[in-house]
């Protein structure tokens, strides 16, 4: 795992709003409770580390999360926040 | 530790055949090693009352029939999935299993291994097998399986499944494991969630104690809804003490939980050794292109252009040969045999005539929709496919559509029913629902042998475009009917798109081929058995008719047929079908059957008033010849094929009379009465209602099968509605000069029905929308 400080120092924002290419921590994730579910099962949770491998743009992004990737739409791009974490 | 006690309980087992059952992932590689273990011993068909595809198959293990399920793909057992995940979490808890091979992804271990810790709280004897190991390596990882299995408790088998490599060990541990029972070190949540787990389960009638434990799990992660109140108070209660003590949501501690776990048991089994290697590299790059803003869209529409003149361009490289080859041997063949065993001869006809007529018919049908399940298959094992749904995502969201809606659209260009169980792609229901009442307007290949004979007829310049206005038609009013529904009876949003994209992967050919010839199979049979009902019924009645001394055969023009089709001919007179053309009815009727049969029902109707001998074909038919000249028509068609790539609908051949007769299967007889009995703009109207009504048995039985009988019903309503409404409007604005008020009266008359419609399909909705607000409502409330 990640040093936990960087956490505090980067505030948190949605996901849309990340630059390409940069990788983040999800802090929380927004909206309603079967969404969250289906995210937590394929393992979009707070706590893990992303990094984006295409987009952010109108259709949504890509991240990916350790061997897995997954494409999100852009409604639900920005219901998840993260805080970046430097390179 | 003997397995007879436990036999006891079951009602007298026959020899009590044991059952594996494969667990895992989507993408884990499930079908690979239920196809690397059953063969061809496999059968496809559907869990009871859903529309998810079940595949059981059998082994021979130490000498012992083995059935083995191959479960749908899930993520979790919990919640958050859709009817997959029932069925999966219901057939885990509720049946007998004698062992679970859950099969996990070596290269993505960490989240598979979430899916392993609850099959573990299943309490079924357990085997883990650690597939593509090669991509694991790939990426850097080496594997420590010995250390894994004694973490887990269960066997551990290393595989490549694809590649065939690890199936000895797997039966060999597979043996083993059915005797010495695996179970492993389920895991244990904080105290807190385990005292509660305890409470709730005294509320809990479940039939097992793992079934009790889910059930309690779920209650406490909110998946499930509390039976009573006093219930639901008391998990408000155990919530609430939960959250006092850990200062944590229950939902949360008991995710921690597991994926903490997941993530110990990632670290025991894999050591990194080296650093990611070209795969890696080649998925960045593809993806790169495929997801790119600008080329996502074209690249799909692209692929699934090339998937539909492969498919059916190709198929039809095939079909000449399929069709000629099964009429010399079913019909010709057939009637040579029974009338060498001394039949008599109306009996003969029946048979050969009827039944082989009719099964000619699906046989003809095999290439183009056998290559579309090969290359549907290929696309979905490939990966592409969660891509190509995310590139249309936004497209079709537009029309309240999900993006995977767009392929079984593309599907039913060359049949519909395949496009409406493609629709199974689609997760949520009511984008489900959706797409599967779209799938009858799109223009099936059966319909473009009709299109064909009226085009050389009445639009010989123009039939090109006119056959493809009849396209777009087909298109526009699927997705306005699918606009239409979503803002009126089916109301809701598609479903905010997440999805995992898998590696590319290359399939493998086995998988490909075991899969599409599974489908292909059940498609053959349940068609087969409509079509081979309806040839004969088609055969019988033009032949026998109502007399004065009752029923008797008669000629074509008193018969059964004759009177129907006569009897119905005024509700097609708006629509320019005028009395004498009572064919062209039968025709339609025949059509409700099954398009392929229109064509010919017409050829039978002229033939049959020309009263050919039917049975010379059975004296001396020269099978070998057939079989010879059919064998011949594959090169022929293939060049053919060369040569039209730029045109899949062979629209081109349209300009010369020969190749268009050809292409619709109509004898020069049949076009010339077609030319008789109709004007191009009735042809038209004609052509339209083709188009639009219903599209043949098996859409309907599809259309039962995945959607149920309400829908069925409104899909034949409403389709037929709209087809003899839309075919009048045409009719009647285009005569609209010849009878203004009469014209009028019915364009009016349509445009009203349509708004009631309209009407009534909201008030349906709001009634759908306010139970379920109540049903929300009550669930909150509790
Ligand atoms: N590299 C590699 N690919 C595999 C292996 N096993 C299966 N595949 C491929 O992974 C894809 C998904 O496999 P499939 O059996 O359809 O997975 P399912 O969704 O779990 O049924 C296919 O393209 C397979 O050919 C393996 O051991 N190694
Ligand atoms: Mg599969």
């Amino acid at each position: 795992m990640n040093t936990p400080n960087l956490a505090s120092e980067n505030p948190s924002r949605s996901l849309d709003q990340l630059p390409s290419a940069a990788s983040a921590r999800i802090i929380r994730i927004a909206g309603d409770r079967a969404m969250q579910q289906r995210l937590q099962m394929l393992g979009i949770r707070p706590g893990v580390a992303l990094q984006i491998v295409h987009g952010p743009n109108k259709r949504g992004v890509v991240i990916q999360i350790n061997g897995a990737r997954f494409a999100i739409g852009s409604s639900m791009v920005q219901k998840i926040w993260v805080t970046e974490l430097s390179a | 530790m003997s397995t007879c006690h436990e036999n006891q309980g079951k009602a007298a087992p026959v020899l009590s055949e044991q059952t594996i059952v494969l667990a895992g992932n989507p993408n884990c590689g499930k079908t690979t090693v239920f196809n690397l273990l059953t063969g061809a011993h496999q059968q496809v068909g559907n869990w009871p009352g859903v529309t998810v595809e079940k595949r059981s198959g059998s082994l021979q293990l130490a000498k012992k029939k083995v059935s083995v399920i191959d479960l749908p793909g899930v993520y979790s057992l919990m919640g958050g999935g859709g009817e997959d995940q029932r069925v999966a979490r219901d057939y885990l808890l509720d049946t007998p299993v004698d062992l679970i091979v859950n099969i996990v992804d070596a290269s993505n271990l960490e989240r598979h291994l979430a899916l392993t810790a609850e099959l573990l709280e299943t309490g079924h004897p357990m085997l883990l097998i650690m597939n593509m190991t090669d991509e694991a390596e790939a990426r850097g990882w080496k594997l420590r399986c010995t250390e894994l299995e004694n973490a887990l408790g269960i066997p551990v088998v290393p595989m490549v499944a694809r590649k065939n490599k690890g199936r000895d060990y797997l039966l060999q541990r597979m043996i083993e494991a059915l005797q010495k029972k695996p179970q492993g070190h389920p895991i244990l949540y904080p105290a807190p969630v385990e005292e509660a787990l305890q409470t709730l389960g005294t509320t809990l009638s479940g039939q097992n104690s793992a079934r009790t434990r889910m059930d309690a799990l779920r209650l406490l992660d909110g998946s499930a809804q509390p039976s009573s109140d006093p219930n639901a108070k008391m998990l408000k209660d155990l919530r609430r003490h939960i959250e006092l003590i850990s200062d944590e949501d229950p939902a949360d501690l008991v995710m921690d939980r597991r994926f903490s776990w997941a993530h110990d048991m990632a670290d025991i089994a894999l050591q990194a050794h080296g650093k990611a290697g070209l795969r890696d590299q080649i998925n960045h790059h593809l993806d790169r292109i495929v997801l790119n803003e600008w080329l996502g869209v074209p690249i799909f529409l692209l692929v699934l252009y090339l998937v539909f003149v492969v498919s059916f361009s190709g198929g039809n490289i095939f079909l000449d040969f399929f069709d000629q080859a099964s009429a010399a041997l079913l019909i010709h063949g057939t009637g040579h045999l029974l009338l060498l065993a001394g039949l008599p001869d109306w009996l003969i006809s029946v048979i050969a005539g009827g039944v082989g007529g009719g099964l000619n018919l699906v046989i003809s049908f095999i290439p183009p929709i056998g290559l579309t399940f090969l290359f549907l298959a290929f696309l979905d094992d490939s990966g592409y496919m969660a891509r190509a749904a995310y590139a249309m995502d936004r497209l079709m969201r537009r029309m309240g559509l999900p993006g995977n809606a767009l392929v079984p659209m593309v599907i039913g260009f060359g049949c519909n029913v395949p496009a409406i169980m493609g629709a199974r792609i689609i997760e949520d229901p009511r984008g489900r629902i959706l797409t599967v009442l779209m799938q009858p307007f799109m223009s099936c290949s059966a319909r473009l042998t009709i299109y064909m004979a009226f085009a050389v007829v009445f639009f010989r310049s123009n039939g090109g475009q006119v056959v493809f206005a009849l396209y777009v038609l087909g298109i526009l009013v699927a997705l306005l009917t699918a606009w239409l529904l979503g803002k009126t009876a089916l109301r809701g949003e598609a479903m905010p798109f997440v999805m995992e994209l898998p590696p590319y992967r290359l399939p493998s050919f086995r998988s490909v081929v075991l899969q599409s010839w599974q489908r292909l199979k059940v498609f053959i049979f349940r068609v087969g058995k409509v079509i081979a009902v309806i040839g004969l019924v088609l055969f019988i009645l033009p032949g026998i008719g109502w007399t004065s001394q009752g029923l008797r055969s008669t000629d074509i023009d008193h018969s059964l047929l004759a009177q129907g089709s006569q009897a119905l001919v005024p509700i097609f007179a708006p629509m320019g079908v005028r009395s004498d053309n009572w064919p062209a009815v039968s025709g339609l009727i025949a059509g409700a059957a099954a398009k392929e049969i229109v064509i010919g029902t017409l050829n039978g109707i002229y033939q049959r008033q020309n009263a050919a001998d039917l049975m010379a074909d059975y004296r001396h038919p020269d099978i070998i010849g057939q079989l010879r000249d059919a064998l011949l028509t594959i090169p022929a068609n293939a060049l053919t094929f060369m040569r039209t790539l730029d045109d899949p609908l062979g629209l081109s051949a349209m300009t010369s009379t020969t190749a268009t007769e050809q292409a619709s299967g109509a004898e020069s007889a049949t076009l010339q009465a077609i030319a008789a009995g109709f004007t191009p703009l009735s042809a038209f109207a004609y052509l339209v209602f083709v188009l639009l009504y219903v599209p043949c048995a098996s859409t309907m039985g599809a259309l039962r099968r995945e959607v149920g009988w309400g829908w069925m019903g409104f899909s034949l309503l409403y389709g037929t509605g709209l087809a003899w409404g839309t075919s009048t409007l045409i009719f009647q604005a285009g005569t609209f000069a010849a009878h203004p008020a009469a014209s009028l009266a019915w364009i009016a008359g349509i445009m009203t029905s349509f708004g009631l419609l309209i009407i009534a399909l909201r008030i349906y909705g709001r009634r759908q929308d306010t139970n379920s607000a109540a049903s929300v409502k009550n669930q909150a409330a509790a």
